[in-house]
Parts: C-alpha cells; structure tokens; sequence
C-alpha cells in the first residue's frame, strides 16, 4: 500500500511539473487575453476536481450512515475518507474562486458575478467548510454521524441551489463571464495534461489525509480498549 | 431576454504569476501541514 | 398513542414553556425591530421610495433568519436541563414526532415575531405593495417553514457541540441559500409588482417538501448519534 502511494505522489507531482511546462512554454499565447489567459491551465483543471471530491463524500456519508452499526471497521474507514475528501474539497474549491477571481479581474474588470456557475461554487465552497466546521466542534464520538448527515443534506442542496440561482438569473440578467469558445488542439493537449495531473494531485492528498485520519483513529479505539481494561 | 457579455478588457502578467504563486503556496502548506499531522500521529505509537 | 397526538404533547410542552418563560419570543421581537431600524438608517427607504420597494423583501427576510437563529437554539437549550433529552431517547415515542412538535412550535414563535412586525415594516419602509397581496398569504408561512425546519434540525446537530451560537449559522445559512433566494425574490415580486411570484412560491415549496422530509427520516439518527 505505502509503495502504491509514493508511486501515485511521483507521478502527480511529474505530471503537475509537466503540465506547468505545457501551460507556460508550449501552449500559444491566446489572441484575447494574451498571456493571462493561462491561468486557465490551472484553475479549470482545480476547479473541475473540486466537483468530484464532494461526491465521493457524499458516497462515503451515505454508506457510513448504512454501515455504523453492521461493519464498525469498514464504517471507520468511510467516516476517514468523507472527512479527507471535505478537506481537499475545501482547499480545491478555494483555489477554484481564488484562481477564478485573479483570472476575471484583469480580463473581463470585475472580481466577481452572481452569475449559476460561480454562485453555485461559492455555495459548494461555503457548504463543505461548514462540514467541516461542524466536525471540528461536535463530541467527537458523534462527529462522525452528525457530519455524514449534514453531508447528507448538502448533497440534496447541491442541485437546488443550482436550479434556483439559473432560475434567478435567467429572470434577471447580469453580466455573463464567458470564456472563448473552441480550443487550439496545442492548447486541448495542455490542458488535458494539468486536468489529469492536478485529479491526480487531489487523490494523494486525500489518500495521504485518508492515512493520517485512520491513525488517528486507531489511537483513539486503542486509548478506549486500554481505558476500559484497565 | 438579454444577456451582456463582458469582453476581456487588460492584459496583466501579474495577476498570472499572483494565481501561479498562490496555488503554489497553497499546496505546499497543505503537504507541509499533512507532513507534521503524519509525524505528530506517529510519534504517539508506543 | 398516534403520532399526531405525540407531536401535539410535544408542540403544547413547548408552547407551555414559551408562555411562562417568554425568552425566545422577546428576544426574537427586539432584535427584528433593530435590524429594521438599523437597516432603515443605512438605506432610508422613505427618500428612495423605488429602491425600498426593492429592497425591502430582502431586508425582511435576512431579518427573519438572523432572528430566529437566536430563538432555535434556546429551543433545544430546554431540552439540555435535567437530562431530557435522555428521557426522550428511552422513551418508545418516534423521536422525529420530538422534531416535528418543536419545529412546529418555532414556526409559531417566528409566525407571531413575523405578524407583528409587518406593520411596522410597512410603517417604517412606507410600502404598499404593487403586486397582488394575497400571495404573501402563502409566501410568509412556506418561507418561515423553510427557516424553521432545517434550523430546528441544524440546532439539535450542534446539541453537545462547544461553538453552539456560533454553529447554528454557519450550517443554516449555506443550506437555506435557495429557499432564502426563493422567498425575497417572490416577496419584491409582490411588493414591486414587476414580475410574477408563482415560480419562486414553487420552488419555496419544492424546498420545504424536500427537507422536512429529510429532516424527518434523520433526526433519529441524530438523537441517537453515539
């Protein structure tokens, strides 16, 4: 297991050291924006990781609220991946608005829209920090079912808040940020190249925050076991 | 029903490298961050 | 004993405790009216009337949420004393008749904080609504619903947290983005008359179906979260 993850970690970070080579010296220069558009290269490929995380919580919450009282062992682990994955969504998304703002002021003069798709990720950010919020502050025996429900509940959230605000603003229009339509085949293969390095990137994080989480874990079960024989 | 589209306006390098260097940074403080929790969990094993 | 008659002793048992103490209900009636006051210093809605018009149902409701976050959490604080809440978890009674009762009677509370108050929004912020009035008949009851479900349900989340104030918003606002959207978009629709409320009372609905739903199948699980 441990070699398989080191060989993951080498390989992410050559793939993101290549990505960066492909994005800075190999793609061209866009007609538009100029060189600024290459913060593309990185904040897409973050941003699109940043949606996949939050269902593999959302999976995980889900089959922990099955499992608690059946399988403890198989549970403890689901309840360690839904808290890895929370953080890496938190720090993805982040990196998605922080990435997405630097890139819209000097290109389009506005920090921000209230537009579906950048609303709909604030409210992704905003949802997985009060996760994990409410992990950090509950009895941290009921941490791990208070988090999967709320887990729960942004799950069914995610979509609504989607909906509503495209209905928001298909009723009243507003600036739309729009990025230029086709893609240069030389600029496709870069931009292929940081999404697969930076997903990549995001399961060894998770993987090594996984690791980290079920330490912890045995510790505590360990210090339960010993208290209670003592 | 209409919908303005905001053209790209400025062509600025710095915002580049900003979003570049934070990434960066941000990704270095979490495998620093996750390097000490790795230690510091190891340290407790007997 | 049937459910219903269940969730009617929990609602009364709540409604009693109110009356005598009267702490939420206070509390919550106070600080609207300071949020309306506060509101009308920073915008004075009676020298824009236009903007006030446009402004208002937004002021109301971002009002009412901040109000009753402080009323739910004394909510379950009468659970907390003399380990009651241990005796609602032995106890044979469905617990999510508990949430139901509860959650009924902080709708009462907010109903009545809302009832009156909107006159004296309606003095302070000079509106007379353009649109059609009869639709905050259900505006007001499906909003007020939407808050109070999923509150109730995050308050009893944050029961033995240590951050308990501070946790109740920092879950409830992100959850109640779209019902929030929902009810000022459908309530300056009717004040400004300048579009039709219908979708946004639907999707107000949809919302309020969807969670009390959710929030009835997991309080169980929550109550018995150890």
């Amino acid at each position: 297991m441990k070699r398989l993850f080191w060989i993951l970690c080498g390989l992410s970070l050559a793939l993101l050291a290549w990505g960066f080579y492909e994005a800075i010296y190999i793609a061209p220069t866009e007609a538009t924006m100029g060189d600024l558009q290459r913060i593309f290269y990185w904040h897409v490929p973050i941003a699109s990781s940043a949606l996949i995380f939050p269902y593999v919580n959302m999976v995980a919450s889900i089959a922990y609220l099955f499992m608690r009282r059946t399988n403890h062992a198989l549970s403890q682990k689901l309840d360690a991946l839904a808290n890895a994955t929370a953080e890496i969504t938190v720090l993805y998304a982040g990196l998605g608005l922080c990435t997405g703002m630097l890139w819209g002021r000097p290109a389009w003069g506005i920090w921000w829209a209230w537009d579906a798709r950048l609303s709909s990720f604030l409210m992704l950010f905003l949802l997985y920090v009060s996760y994990l919020l409410i992990r950090r502050f509950s009895a941290s025996n009921q941490a791990p079912v208070i988090a999967a429900v709320l887990s729960v509940f942004a799950g069914i959230d995610v979509p609504i808040v989607f909906e509503s605000i495209t209905w928001w603003r298909t009723q009243h229009p507003a600036p739309v940020l729009r990025g230029d339509g086709d893609l240069d085949p030389t600029m496709k293969v870069a931009f292929l190249w940081n999404m697969l390095a930076w997903f990549l990137w995001g399961c060894t994080l998770v993987w090594a925050r996984y690791a980290i989480v079920r330490r912890e874990q045995q510790i505590e079960e360990r210090a339960a076991m010993e208290a209670l024989e003592a | 029903m209409e919908t303005t589209v905001v053209q790209p306006t400025v062509n600025s390098i710095h915002f580049l490298w900003a979003a570049y260097i934070l990434v960066a940074v941000a990704n270095i403080a979490m495998v620093v961050w996750l390097a000490q929790r790795w230690s510091a969990v190891n340290r407790k094993q007997p | 004993m049937t459910y219903l008659r269940i969730v009617w002793l929990h609602l009364r048992k709540d409604l009693q405790l109110e009356w005598r103490s009267r702490e939420a209900v206070a509390g919550m009636l106070f600080f609207t009216l300071l949020i309306a006051v506060a509101f009308a210093m920073a915008f004075d809605p009676t020298g824009y009337p236009a903007m006030a018009r446009q402004m208002s149902g937004g002021l109301l409701w971002v009002g009412l949420l901040f109000a009753a976050t402080t009323s739910l959490n004394i909510s379950w604080e009468r659970e907390r004393r003399n380990q009651v809440l241990d005796a609602h978890r032995m106890s044979p009674a469905p617990p999510s008749a508990l949430f139901l009762g509860k959650a009924l009677a902080n709708f009462l509370f907010v109903a009545f904080i809302e009832a009156v108050l909107a006159p004296v929004f309606i003095v302070f912020y000079n509106l007379h609504p353009l649109g059609e009035m009869k639709w905050f008949w259900l505006i007001l009851p499906l909003g007020t619903w939407a808050i109070v479900v999923n509150g109730t349900f995050f308050a009893a989340l944050g029961l033995r947290s240590r951050n308990r104030a501070l946790m109740l918003p920092a879950v409830l606002f992100p959850i109640s983005i779209p019902a929030l959207l929902g009810v000022t978009q459908a309530t300056t629709a009717v004040i400004t008359g300048d579009f039709e409320p219908g979708m946004w009372v639907r999707l107000i609905f949809g919302f309020d179906v969807i969670f009390t739903t959710a929030c009835l199948l997991l309080f169980g699980t929550v109550l018995n979260a150890e």
